[in-house]
């Protein structure tokens, strides 16, 4: 039944990582806090992955998508200095994201440089405008404009006792409300199907009809959009506007979809899986810093959890191409 | 991509794709051209080459154009479904589809087509009708 459906095997997985914290730490983990925070620290990552999960079942890849958030989050704390408006930070947030993603993608299509090259060209480039942006330093939010109790900067912090009813704070209903919507949007969409189709042949696809680069403008675009929106909730966790924010966040997001059970090499890959990597990613970062084991350890157990679900997934692959 | 996704890939330009519809497409041309398959929801990547090659023919009969072009469309397959898919090509044909095929097997030619052009390193030998010429002359074209 695994072997049919990858997604119970990375279920099985969380839930097996939980229960191990769950006896190691019962009186934390039975809780519903710990899983109230394991939320918002999955709101940025989480986010972006789900961008990310589009581009790499494109067969694609996205480097800069740290560099699109940090400037994402840049703009958007410039913004709200000028004019202390936060329905215009939503939009200079997201439209920051939309544009840059935009350009990846008609760059990805016309260089033909492959989609690492291209956004590893970007990455750079954007980190280096976001810094001049901000002047070289991180942008903190003037005076006249501090306000804690916006929602604005609440996205993605606990909820206060008289909010506990909505479990989650708002950034993360905004994660399973898109969520929602993109794991629909593959299976049922047209653009979805074709999005899975340029990533298993492009060659074929392009013989099919379908307009391969549209396609990749569209799913890259789409990628920036959600880089751009983890950034607004990276600007609302810290209200700030920091260009080095969300450095190495591109490879976390990369390793939650992997995790998800996608191939690098495109075609596969899903909406729920890649949040189910999220979240085996948060539930080990988590339960490490309650049980005081060292930073060193977690890196090292997320670095073996990556490579099993590449073995597996390999092992998979080569099983049925034997059957 | 499952069988069903690849029948159908050419032909929709709807904003949404229904996986029910495009199986149930698939299933009929599964059973029409005799493809061995276990269900339309199987990836056609598990299918056999001569399979694989009828399921992307299903693809162009799905996508209901007027003119199909066939590269050597019947290589690698058994000579049962040749005949299927001959039919297949005889019944677009009646319905008013155009078919430009190539083929390296003469005899294949001289049953299938109508006019059959021979092109020798680029240049254009001679256009034959099918039920006057015969494989010799088609040869010596081939060949001069």
């Amino acid at each position: 039944m695994i072997r049919k459906h990858p997604i119970l095997g990375v279920l099985f997985a969380w839930i097996a990582i939980y229960a191990i914290f769950a006896y190691l730490k019962p009186n934390t983990f039975l809780a519903f806090d710990i899983v109230e925070l394991m939320m918002r620290q999955s709101i940025i990552i989480g986010i972006g992955a789900l961008g990310m999960t589009y581009v790499i079942i494109n067969a694609g890849i996205d480097l800069s998508a740290g560099s699109v958030l940090a400037l994402s989050s840049v703009s958007g704390a410039l913004v709200y200095n000028q004019t202390g408006s936060p329905s215009l930070v939503v939009l200079a947030c997201l439209s920051t994201g939309l544009i840059f993603g935009c350009l990846n993608g008609v760059l990805v299509s016309r260089l033909k440089a492959g989609p690492f090259i291209v956004t590893l060209g970007s990455m750079l480039a954007l980190r280096g405008l976001a810094k001049g942006f901000a002047h070289e330093k991180t942008v903190s939010i003037v005076d006249k404009f501090v306000q804690p109790d916006l929602l604005l900067f609440n996205l993605a912090s606990g909820l206060p006792k008289s909010q506990k009813w909505q479990l989650f704070p708002l950034g993360a209903w905004v994660w399973i409300v898109f969520l929602v919507i993109l794991a629909v949007a593959l299976n049922y969409t047209t653009f979805g199907r074709n999005v899975v189709a340029v990533g298993s042949n492009e060659a074929a696809a392009k013989l099919c009809g379908i307009p391969v680069n549209s396609v990749k403008v569209g799913v890259y675009s789409l990628a920036g959009f959600f880089f751009g929106l983890a950034g607004l909730m990276s600007f609302s966790r810290t209200t700030l506007g920091d260009p080095t924010s969300g450095a190495g966040d591109e490879l976390k997001m990369i390793a939650a979809v992997v995790i998800g059970g996608a191939s690098l090499s495109g075609g596969e890959g899903s909406m729920v899986g890649t949040a189910l990597g999220v979240l085996i990613m948060s539930t080990i970062s988590i339960g490490c810093s309650q049980m005081a084991i060292p930073n060193w350890i977690q890196e090292i157990l997320t670095g073996v959890i990556i490579l099993t679900a590449v073995a597996i997934d390999r092992w998979r692959a080569s099983k049925l191409a034997a059957a | 991509m499952s069988i069903a996704e690849n029948a159908t890939l050419a032909c929709r330009n709807t904003f949404l794709f229904s996986p029910k519809l495009s199986e149930f497409q698939a299933d009929h041309w599964i059973s029409e051209l005799g493809v061995k398959a276990k269900h339309s929801r199987q990836k056609i990547r598990e299918l056999s080459g001569g399979n694989q090659q009828k399921i992307a023919f299903a693809r162009l009969l799905e996508s209901d154009s007027d003119l199909m072009l066939l590269d050597e469309p019947t290589r690698g397959i058994d000579i049962a479904s040749k005949a299927t898919l001959y039919q297949q090509m005889d019944f677009a044909a009646q319905r008013g589809c155009g078919i430009l095929m190539t083929s390296s097997y003469l005899p294949e030619l001289l049953g299938v087509c109508d006019r059959i052009v021979v092109l020798n390193r680029g240049k254009l030998m001679g256009i034959f009708d099918a039920r006057t010429t015969n494989a010799h002359k088609l040869m010596q074209e081939c060949i001069a």
